[in-house]
This record gives structure tokens, sequence and C-alpha cells, in this order.
């Protein structure tokens, strides 16, 4: 089976664009089971490092070529891939580049018959009026797939090669590439590829031999987007084996069923496959149609009009010619006896006019306050009399009231009537006062005095100590010593000539025979002549005066 | 005889937005899209990571069908003038031209052009 030429792709014309990253058009190929042929050029004034993919309904396929560079620069290429087994009807081609190009042009062919491909044949021209690239070793029942790129308008495509497609769209404007066409060349042996530009310029040529399917026909692809494999080499099938021995029967024990409800699946939605650069798919789930779907129509049974049954006989009920409006949903309805109803006559309006409104802004009104009116009367204080006089023996104490009910043998209840309640306020007794009587008694001063004569003291301008409290203990009073010490010279003491030394009870003897306070501090001792030995010293025991104020004072005991 | 169809200036969201449908006479072959990159807010002020996904897609029944006749993307940053695209139309009667807009990147897009049908 030799291959055939199936479609062109978008159209003769080609798809093209200019600075766009990606290019895209549909093709749409007739047969089932048919194999594809994209090509694609791209132009720029740089394309090092420029990569590019290609994607039928989101699959990536094949790429038959590298970069197959324009004058083997780096201002434009052109590249090609390949795929075999599509289904029928409408596809989109995506090419995608991984750097936006000053234009992109491209198209597509798909072919029957077609069983896979051969290695590509590639070429790149540089300042030529003519294009052209040559495959060699097709089989005759080959077809072979040709496109380039050029920096001018192609013009046409040579023989005996058939033209696909053209797309000049930049025309002489083009960096190396710009243009692009595609042809198929029937194969056998080797075949040559060209085309004649508008003028001399660079091009890059590709040459691709689709081979034909082995007897038998390929194996068809499965419903779907399935791609078979690409091979570059012819495939040969294998002659059928031995049959295979039955299989043993599967081991094991079968899974037992779920014990709780397994969730509903949710039936699937087309992804789209983002259109950069991606092996995978990626992208964002497809949105909901916008359009609203008919509403399906309900299932009617169907007689089958069985021969011979009991069923009676006839056709099936033909569908309605007018589209039955749905139904609605049922509402309840009230029923009721309409009742007219008559408007009364309008009333006369009053006569007179409206009163204008005021032409000021109303004062606030104050909160209302009560006015008492009265009359003014004269009071007149009674006679002040006597209060009544203390009673003159002493009262009883009041005893609590008791009730006292007299009741009636062989009856029950008071008789009599309540005391009414009182018709005015009680006033609250007052606590009862006791009260003093006295008769005033007027004072009359005497005549004034003549003062005793002198003057005041004055006012004394120091502080005076606080008087410490006395202590009866003479041994206290007595104890306490004031001493001075001298600046430099050593303290002189004089040899108290008392018999006892100058001690405490020699003051106190001194304090004794002269009934004075000792000009000196005591445990000095008066300086002075020793007293003589007329003077009685007090006795043990004894008590006495001492002092002008008479201090007691009292001799310890013997014993204390 | 070719019919022109204003794409207004106008500021796309992120998102995908529908121009027209117009129709295209029965004797015209070839359409060319065309957006102004030079606009202000347009594709030459924005960087790569913003892209415009223009397809220009045709419709024999009316509109209810739609299908892709050349589609490009066209991203962000200094690429001359405009960008464009090129394809011949579908024969057939009655066909209605329809511009599909997507809008992908950080920000959104202001867009301006024609469509043309020769």
């Amino acid at each position: 089976m030799a291959v055939a030429f199936d479609a062109v792709g978008p159209s003769s014309a080609g798809a093209g664009g200019t600075s766009i990253s990606s290019l895209s058009w549909t093709h749409t190929n007739v047969a089932g089971n048919a194999a594809l042929t994209v090509g694609c050029s791209y132009d720029n004034s740089t394309d090092a490092g420029v990569t590019a993919t290609c994607k039928v309904d989101s699959v990536l396929i094949t790429a038959a070529t590298g970069n197959v560079e324009s004058d083997a620069q780096t201002a434009g290429f052109a590249k090609a891939w390949t795929a075999l087994g599509l289904a029928s009807g409408a596809r989109t081609v995506l090419v995608t580049y991984s750097s936006a190009g000053a234009d992109l042009e491209g198209g597509s062919v798909s072919y029957t018959g077609a069983g896979g491909f051969a290695a590509a044949a590639t070429a790149s021209g540089t300042l030529s009026t003519s294009a052209s690239v040559t495959v060699t070793g097709t089989a005759a029942s080959s077809l072979v797939f040709g496109f380039a790129a050029a920096g001018d308008s192609i013009n046409a495509t040579s023989a005996p090669a058939t033209s696909r497609f053209v797309n000049n769209l930049v025309g002489s404007a083009g960096n190396s590439t710009g243009n692009c066409a595609g042809s198929t060349s029937a194969g056998g042996g080797s075949v040559t590829c060209a085309w004649t530009l508008a003028s001399s310029t660079n091009s890059a040529a590709i040459a691709i031999e689709v081979t034909a399917a082995a007897a038998g026909g390929s194996p068809q692809a499965q419903p779907g987007q399935t791609w078979l494999r690409r091979f570059h080499h012819r495939q040969v099938l294998l002659p059928p084996g031995p049959p295979a021995a039955a299989a043993p029967g599967a081991a094991g024990t079968i899974q037992p069923a779920p014990t709780f409800p397994q969730p509903r699946r949710r039936p699937a939605r087309a992804v789209w496959a983002g259109i950069s650069g991606s092996t995978g798919i990626r992208g964002t789930s497809q949105p909901y149609p916008a359009a609203q779907f008919p509403r399906r129509k309900p299932a009617r049974a169907v007689w089958a009009k069985i021969t011979g049954g009991i069923s009676p006989g006839g056709s099936p009920q033909e569908w309605p010619t007018v589209p039955i409006p749905r139904l609605r949903p049922a509402r309840a309805v009230v029923e009721f006896t309409p009742v007219t109803t008559t408007n009364q006559v309008p009333a006369v309006a009053p006569a007179g006019t409206i009163q204008p409104p005021p032409t000021l802004t109303p004062p606030r009104l104050r909160p209302a306050r009560a006015v008492v009116e009265f009359t003014p009367v004269t009071t007149t204080n009674l006679v002040p009399g006597q209060q009544q006089p203390p009673p003159t023996f002493p009262q009883p104490r009041r005893r609590l009231v008791r009730a006292v009910i007299r009741g009636q043998a062989g009856t029950i209840g008071i008789p009599g009537k309540p005391q009414p309640e009182p018709t005015f306020p009680q006033p609250r007794r007052k606590p009862a006062r006791a009260v003093i009587e006295f008769t005033p008694v007027t004072t009359v001063n005497q005549a004034g005095a003549a003062g005793p004569a002198g003057t005041l003291q004055p006012r004394p301008t120091l502080t005076w100590p606080r008087k410490r409290p006395a202590r009866a203990s003479t041994a206290l009073l007595l104890h306490p010593v004031r001493t001075v010490n001298q600046p430099a010279a050593p303290l002189v003491v004089p040899v108290n000539p008392l018999p006892n030394g100058g001690s405490t009870e020699g003051a106190l003897w001194e304090m004794a025979r002269t009934g004075k306070w000792p000009e000196r501090p005591p445990g000095f001792g008066p300086v002075g002549p020793v007293p003589s030995s007329s003077a009685v010293p007090p006795k043990p025991g004894e008590r006495g005066w001492v002092g002008k104020r008479k201090r007691r004072f009292s001799w310890p005991k013997q014993d204390e | 005889m070719a019919s022109t169809f204003i794409i207004p200036l106008t500021t796309l969201p992120v998102g995908t937005r529908n121009l027209g449908p117009a129709a295209a006479g029965d004797a015209e072959r070839s359409i060319l899209l065309t957006i102004d990159r030079t606009v202000a807010g347009g594709l030459n002020s924005l960087t790569p990571a913003s892209e415009v996904q223009a397809d220009v897609m045709q419709s024999g029944d009316s509109g209810v069908t739609w299908r892709l006749q050349v589609g490009g993307t066209m991203p962000g940053g200094v690429l001359g003038n405009s960008s464009t695209l090129r394809v011949d139309l579908f024969p057939g009667m009655a066909r209605l031209l329809r511009v599909t807009l997507t809008v992908s990147g950080p920000s959104p897009v202001a867009v301006a052009g024609s469509l043309v049908t020769t």
C-alpha cells in the first residue's frame, strides 16, 4: 500500500505571524489513522539557544530534525515533526518556541497508508535563488515531505514535487527565513525537493520520507489520542507463534467487597495543557461551557408490536411537531368571589385658609412648672402661756396596749363596728423630752477693784526645758555627775577633805547640816574647812526636809 | 473587497475575552490580525511574563461551533510595533469570525488593533 496525500493544514497558504512565540492552526485530516508531518520556520536576528516543540491536540509529537539553520547562521531555522495514527477530524497543531521570534511560519500535511518515517535529510542554502534538499534510498511506495524556509519569498516548488502550502509572510524582510513552503514528492530512489526564491537569499530545507505501512496495514490506533511509536526502519510483522498455553487460573482469593459505600466517581473533564514548552499536562481545568445544553428529551416507551401477542397493534406515537412547553410546577389556586368595592364620595374640604407656617423659629418648649396660687394669710401667735407643770408624783409607766375580747358565751366574733380609718395622716409621735424649770438669776459684776501694782513679768523668750518627772529616790537625784573636760591642763582634783572622801554621803552630810543644796556638784564636795565635829550627822533611816522647798528625803537605812 | 474590524483600545484583565463575531464576506479568503504593541500599557511596556494568546476562530454555522484558524502567543517585551497572525479562511458561506484574547501574567494588558479580511 502506497502512501498518499490526505490533507494540508491549515490551508495552502499555511499560517504565520509576527512577534509571537507560538503558532497554532487547525489541521483537518480526512482519513483515519493518518500520518502527519509538520514544518515550521523561525525567523529572528538571532536564534541561539532557541528550542521548539510541537503538539497535536495538546500531545507532544516527535521531532524529525533539530534546528536546521538557514545559511548555517543563527538568524533563523526550520524544523519538522512527525506523528502517526491520527484519527480523522480537526486537530490543533501548536508549535511553541522558547523565545519569541520576529516571525513564524508553518504548515502541516497528513497522509494515508503511512506506516512510519525514514530519517530526514536537511540542507542549508547561502545566497541562492533556490532552496533544495535531497533524500536518497526512498521506496517507490513512499511519499517525501519537503519543507523550506527562506529569507525571501518562495515563488514555486520545482517539479516534479507538488506544492502543498506556501506562506510568504515577510517576503524580503526576513532575516534568514520568514517565508516557508511545503511539498510532497513521490518516492523512489533519490528524491530532490526544490523551490525557487524571489531573490538570492539564505534558506533551510528538510525532506522526510513517509514510508508505507507494511502488508496488512499498520496497527490501528485505539480511539482517542493514542500515538504509535515511530520507527526509522521498516517494520515487519513477525510470523504468528504457537498458540499460547492456557493460562492457569489465578491463585489467591477474591478481594472482599467494600464494607462502606464507595463515593461515586466524578466525570472526567478535559484539562487544557499549557502551551509553553511543557512535556506534561499542566494548566487549568477546562471551563464549563457557557452555552446551555438542550434538555434531553424524556425517553418514550415504544410498543414493540409483538405479532400474535396480546398487545394491540399500531405504530409508535409520532414525535410532536411543535415544541412541548415544559411543565410548570403546580401552583396552589385560591378561589374566591370577587367583591366590588366603591370608594366613598370625598368629603367637602373645610372652609377658610390654612394658617401660614411661622416665619420664626418657635422657641423650644420649656418643661411645664406647677404654679400654686394661694391667698396670703396673716397668722397671730397665741399669747404665750405657761407650760404645764411637771407632775408632782411619779407617772406610772404606760402599759402595753392589749386587746381585750369580751366574748359572749355562745357567740363567735366581736360585736360592734370596727374603728374607721383616719381620714388624715397621723403625725409621727415625737419622743418625749424632759423639761427643767428654773428661776433665772441676774448676776451683777462688782465695782472694778484696783489691780495689783507692778508690771507683768514678760514672757520668757527661751523655751523652757521640759521638766523631768520627779523621782522619789534620793539615790537617783544624787547620782548624776556632770563632767567638764579641761582643754589642756591635767585635771586637778582637789582632795576632798570631807571625812567621807567627797563621796555622795559627804554631800548629803553637807545638805543635812546646812539645809541647802550643795553649790558644787555632788561628788566634788564643798571646798573649804572641814565641818566641825559638832554637826550631827543623820542617822540611818532618818527623814527630814531639805532646801527652801523642803524637799523630802530619807536617809537610807543601813540595811538598804 | 477587504473588510476591517477595529479592536478598540481596551485593557484586558487576566483571563479570556472574546471579540466579535464579525461577518466575513463570501469572497474573502484570508485574514490578518494585528495587535498594536506600542499602546500605553501594551505588550511592549510589559515583561515577557505577560502574554496574550490570540486565536482567530471561524464559524460556518452562525456561531454554534467555532474552529481555530490561526493562533499565536504574543509575549511582553519590546518585539516590534505589532504582533500579527495571518492565515487563509476556511472556504464556505456566511462565515463568522471571532478573536479570542487570553491574557496571562501578573497584570492586565492594553490591546488595540484590527482584523482585516481580504
